[in-house]
């Protein structure tokens, strides 16, 4: 069974995303906040994060950055998923390491979809 | 006005008048010239009746006198009757002739030569009867004696006598010659004189006249074309009171009042100019007027202070010369170059750094056009719309973090109903279903206004990069065949596609515009009919430097209510039919960004044709 670490602040996206995710047979972790999510992926160490880049405590840029520099977290696939779709936003998340991005509202199969692509890749 | 002119002496007159005065000339010289022959043929007529017949009665007498001394010589020697009988019939002839000339008595001194011959004649004739009566009584010595004693003398005495007749009219002849030639001489002479004065007078009369008609004239036509230039103060010199002379007056009056009509002319349009500069400068939006060189008629007030114009010293000059400010320009050689553009009044939004930050204002540009339709310049309004581009801004911002915010409750909307759909939290009912669907639909619904609404909102903050890469028209038109084929088939409508041969390429933002083609081919599928009937046309065609796209459909148009706001935000054609009336408004909003144009034309229930141009990649611009 692949592991989720899912870092978002909103409680509703986490309980959405993790039921979603658990019913397609993923076991899943969520945080609200980077630091305690830099944490878990060192603890939990997932197949992938979902990262939120608005998050209470810091930027999910620099949690991103954290992640890669970190050698115990640095081959775990990194995707965002976000509100803002600016390009700019998604190049910057592109330098900080991320594999890729999703833009907020995405649909579950899309999700399912990316997270599959990229944890076969690995 | 005939009864004036009758009244005074008129120009016609002076014409009869010179006529007349002429024709009096010619006539006096004519009476001169019969005079003078008159006076020629009394010449010679008194040469004819007072010497010829004198000289012919002077000829006569001589010869009758001489063939009675013949006679006389004859008697002498022989006396017979034949002799006296001679004599006494030449005695008859000379008295016949001596009788005529006494009764033609005409030079003086003829009388005495006359009395004389007739004294000596009848002592030659008493002589002779005394000789007869001798004759026989006496010898031939004593007759002889007698004859060249007595006779003979007053023989040579009445034919000197006689003689001294005709020279007496003979000189009296020739010199009555010689004064008919001085006649003649001094008639021609004088004719000569007469023409000539006649001649001269006439001359004198038509060039007067003509002088008198044609001068004026010509200072007529002088002072009038000085009047066609614009200058009214002209005055005619009134002399006389023919018909010129009225006419002078007439149009001295003329003169006057367009004097006056001028003066107050300007007076009134100097009033009428000074108004509409009060007008115009204390209207609270800028103003520029310029001719269709660019060149600056007007700039009120506000417009002064808006470009901070210090000096008054603009009017004539360049645009760009004046304001330099190149997106301004733009907007008024836009319509300069295109005056009959038929999206006129044009606008453009411009920005100026003032006082407190930069400041932005709308300027409106129409053509000025004369009532021919002949294109005179360019007027622009120029709106202060910092506050409303402010207010715009906030609202943007507002609209942009409220659709922002709405991102993540949908996607935990979206992903619960997913969630649910794929019965991963248990099984639904089919009433459940149904309703997690009408969930699902809406809130796709929801999330594409949000979407269309922060795209709208880059747009019109110019936030939206634009990837301009050189691309063809067509290319877009095949992807949209490929793109809406299936959708085509199930309503089984027709999708045509209109592109002519070497086309140019244009330089666009390949998905932007792929996004108003299928923005606007959607908008088409939506309205046409579905029975099989429904047309979409797609067609490209260049003109002067543009690509014209158009989208036409036969569906069920648009009501001319609705037609002018259909780029407006939230319109839509026909309510509920999907959509949140976001499309068109980006539509306009990328072509904008493209610097085109996007319009409509439609009829209802015939059909809608959406158009939109971009500009074509001139050759050599290569980016």
């Amino acid at each position: 069974m692949n592991k989720i670490l899912v870092i978002d602040d909103e409680v509703n996206i986490i309980k959405a995303v993790s039921m979603y995710l658990e019913g397609h047979h993923y076991e899943v972790v969520s945080v609200l906040e980077g630091l305690e999510g830099i944490n878990e992926a060192k603890n939990f160490l997932p197949d992938l994060i979902l990262l939120d880049l608005i998050l209470p405590d810091m930027d999910g840029f620099l949690v991103c950055q954290a992640l890669k520099s970190n050698i115990t977290t640095n081959d775990i696939p990194v995707v965002v998923m976000s509100a803002k779709s600016q390009e700019c936003d998604k190049v910057k998340a592109k330098e900080c390491g991320a594999i890729d991005y999703i833009v907020k509202p995405f649909k579950p199969e899309m999700l399912i979809e990316t997270i599959q692509k990229h944890i076969k890749e690995n | 006005m005939f009864n004036n002119f009758s009244m005074k002496k008129s120009l016609k007159l002076k014409i009869i008048f010179a006529f007349l005065l002429m024709l009096l000339i010619f006539t006096a010289s004519n009476v001169w010239v019969i005079i003078s022959l008159n006076s020629l043929s009394k010449s010679i007529d008194n040469i004819m009746e007072s010497n010829y017949r004198s000289i012919e009665a002077a000829q006569n007498m001589i010869i009758a006198i001489e063939r009675q001394d013949s006679a006389e010589l004859a008697h002498m020697f022989s006396q017979s009757d034949l002799t006296v009988n001679a004599f006494n019939e030449n005695e008859k002839i000379f008295l016949t002739w001596l009788a005529r000339a006494e009764d033609n008595i005409t030079e003086e001194g003829e009388s005495e030569i006359l009395s004389e011959i007739n004294s000596s004649y009848a002592d030659y004739i008493n002589h002779f009867q005394k000789m007869i009566s001798l004759d026989s009584q006496s010898n031939s010595k004593e007759l002889n004696d007698f004859y060249y004693n007595e006779v003979l003398p007053l023989f040579d005495k009445t034919k000197k006598a006689s003689r001294d007749l005709l020279n007496l009219n003979q000189s009296s002849m020739l010199a009555k010659k010689d004064f008919a030639h001085a006649t003649a001489k001094n008639a021609t002479i004088s004719t000569l004189f007469m023409s000539s004065i006649s001649i001269i007078l006439g001359l004198v009369v038509v060039t007067v006249l003509s002088n008198k008609i044609v001068k004026p004239l010509y200072d007529l036509i002088d002072k009038t074309k000085k009047i066609s230039e614009g200058n009214y103060h002209q005055k005619l010199t009134v002399t006389g009171d023919d018909e010129i002379a009225e006419l002078a007056k007439e149009y001295n009056i003329m003169a006057a009042k367009l004097v006056y009509y001028d003066e107050t002319n300007i007076n009134n349009l100097m009033e009428e100019k000074n108004k509409s500069e009060a007008i115009v400068n204390s209207i609270s939006e800028g103003i520029i007027v310029t001719d269709d060189q660019y060149r600056v008629k007007t700039i009120n007030q506000n417009a002064r202070v808006i470009f901070k114009i210090n000096s008054s010293d603009y009017a004539g000059r360049h645009l760009l010369e004046v304001i330099y400010n190149q997106a301004l320009f733009e907007l008024f050689k836009g319509i300069s170059e295109n005056p009959k553009n038929y999206y006129t009044p044009k606008y453009g939004d411009i920005e100026i750094l003032g006082e407190n930050g930069l400041e932005y204002f709308r300027v409106n540009v129409s053509p000025i056009k004369m009532n021919t339709g002949e294109f005179m310049g360019t007027i622009a309004l120029i709106q202060d719309i910092t506050k409303l581009m402010e207010v715009d801004q906030m609202k943007s911002s507002f609209v942009s973090t409220v659709s922002h915010e709405f991102r993540t409750p949908l996607t935990s909307i979206t992903m619960s109903v997913g969630l649910l759909l794929e019965e991963i939290s248990g099984v639904l009912s089919e009433q459940q279903r149904d309703l997690v669907e009408v969930i699902k639909e809406d809130s796709e619904r929801l999330n594409k206004i949000v979407e269309d609404l922060l795209d709208l909102s880059k747009l019109e903050s110019g936030k939206m990069q634009m990837d301009l890469q050189k691309h063809h028209i067509k290319d877009i038109f095949d992807y949209m065949k490929k793109l809406f084929k299936l959708q085509l088939e199930d309503i089984q409508a027709e999708m045509t596609v209109t592109c002519p041969e070497n086309l140019s390429f244009v330089n666009i933002d390949i998905n932007k515009i792929t996004w108003v083609m299928s923005n606007l081919i959607g908008n088409a599928l939506r309205y046409i009919n579905k029975d099989g009937s429904g047309l979409i046309e797609l067609s490209v065609h260049e003109v002067s430097g543009k690509q014209i796209v158009s989208v036409k459909d036969n569906g069920s148009g648009i009501s001319d209510s609705v037609l002018p706001h259909v780029f407006d935000k939230f319109v839509q054609g026909n309510s509920h039919k999907g959509g949140a009336g976001l499309g068109l408004t980006i539509c306009k909003e990328i072509v904008k960004a493209h610097g085109g144009d996007i319009w409509v034309e439609s009829r209802l229930n015939e059909g809608t044709t959406f158009f939109f141009s971009l500009k074509t990649l001139q050759q050599g611009e290569n980016k």
